[in-house]
């Protein structure tokens, strides 16, 4: 089921940072949301993920369970890669397979390292696994692949566009290329 | 902790043990005050007599008791009352009358309903509980509000918040209040003590010297019961830490 955005507003101090925002993200696609700073895509990912009310608007089609990468890694730092993914995905994978995934995404030899002694971009390839391997219809991902080299950022995206067929995607994005790489279509959105 | 700074801790308690030794000396009578040597003297004796053992146990037990029931309640009531606001404000009020109100006061209320030999343990926990439930509540509500968040978008269960978020973060605070709460314990558990006389405490033993007159053997218990205290409270944070790490092997 596609997601119908109709309407959407949503001011902060009087600013009005949405403002009869209309969208429509299709179910199975990879949508890539680009602009500015402060167009509004993060409050529309918030709205989108009940984190903030709308002003005024409807977004239908919505589904219940929905994988995040946030703009900040949001990682149990006390605890291995793979607690911090089986957190969300329960018993659904062992800790073999998600080690195994984790491969794929450049991580190994990592077992029993807990989260805090992680670089930066580990720590962003395990956030990213975790809303992959979680089970939902629809993923949405905020700057997910931000802050990874070049080398690093290919193979992830190739897992990632890999892992999200058949889902629906929802990828905030500053940067063109990886916009026309991995998303099926592009909306622009304007600063109000 | 550095070399150097045992070296001070080392030379400060010795000024302290020298400065007791000198008035002790000036005094010249061991019944107002016994000297650091006639206490040390005196503790190379006080553990073979028959009594030691026996009282060391009663008062162990009962203040460990205490101090347990404390920490599960403290925590289980600083976590709820981080989880519902309702908890908090209704706690409030016992909570602030409990750290208010003199430690004797509540000793001597309590001798009233129970009996000397469930007393200890009674006042450790009222005086503990506190403590424990403060440092809870504070670590619950200085929690990430963007991981509580995280923890909701992907339906983590709430056994499971709590041990990968909430008890990672009461982790300093439970320390901290630990080290804090076990000197408390033995503190109020042996004035309990003392004011109650259990048969075979410590607190017995200490109130008997003191009737007697006999300084030494109360200066020596005094030294027993801050060493059995450090005792507790090295051995407790130690297991608190093995409890943490084999919580994140999980």
């Amino acid at each position: 089921m596609d997601i119908v955005i109709k309407g959407l507003t949503k001011s902060f101090d009087g600013r009005r940072v949405l403002d009869g925002f209309d969208a429509v993200f299709p179910e199975g696609k990879i949508t890539c949301l680009m602009g500015d700073s402060g167009c509004g895509k993060t409050t529309l990912l918030n709205i989108l993920l009940g984190f903030s009310v709308p002003d005024a608007g409807t977004i239908e089609g919505m589904p219940g369970k929905v994988g995040v990468v946030f703009q900040e890694d949001r990682l149990c730092e006390d605890f291995s890669a793979a607690s911090n993914i089986m957190l969300a995905t329960g018993r659904r994978y062992s800790k073999s397979e998600i080690y195994h995934f984790l491969e794929k995404l450049g991580l190994s030899g990592i077992e029993d390292q807990p989260i805090r002694e992680f670089s930066g971009g580990m720590k962003r390839r395990v956030a990213i696994a975790r809303a992959l391997l979680f089970d939902c219809d629809l993923i949405v991902l905020d700057e997910a692949f931000k802050g990874l080299d070049e080398d690093t950022k290919e193979l992830v995206l190739d897992c990632a566009r890999e892992c999200c067929a058949g889902k629906t995607v929802v990828s905030v994005t500053h940067d063109p290329n990886e916009a026309k790489k991995f998303g099926d279509l592009i909306i622009r959105m304007e600063k109000k | 902790m550095k070399h150097k700074d045992w070296i001070e801790r080392f030379l400060a308690v010795f000024v302290l043990l020298a400065i007791w030794q000198a008035v002790a000396m000036a005094i010249a009578q061991p019944l107002l005050l016994a000297s650091p040597v006639q206490v040390i003297a005196r503790l190379g004796t006080i553990w073979m007599e028959p009594e030691f053992f026996g009282a060391v146990a009663y008062s162990c037990s009962r203040i460990a008791i205490g101090f347990l029931l404390s920490f599960v309640l403290g925590i289980v009531l600083g976590v709820l009352a981080g989880k519902f606001h309702v908890v908090e404000v209704l706690l409030w009020p016992l909570m602030l009358a409990v750290k208010t109100v003199p430690v004797v006061a509540i000793i001597l209320i309590c001798l009233i309903w129970m009996t000397s030999s469930q007393l200890t343990a009674f006042i450790v926990m009222l005086m503990v509980v506190p403590l424990i439930y403060a440092n809870t509540l504070e670590a619950i509500k200085s929690t990430d509000p963007k991981m509580i968040q995280m923890a909701q978008t992907f339906h983590v269960p709430f056994v499971k918040r709590l041990i990968y978020i909430y008890l990672p973060q009461i982790r300093p605070f439970l320390v901290s209040a630990c080290s804090v709460s076990l000197g408390v314990s033995w503190k109020s558990g042996i004035a309990a003590e003392v004011l109650s006389i259990p048969h075979g405490s410590i607190g017995e033993l200490m109130h008997d010297a003191k009737v007697f007159f006999v300084t030494v053997d109360l200066l020596a218990w005094t030294l027993i019961v801050v060493l059995l205290s450090l005792l507790f409270e090295k051995a407790f944070l130690m297991l608190l830490d093995l409890f943490f790490k084999r919580l994140e092997k999980l």
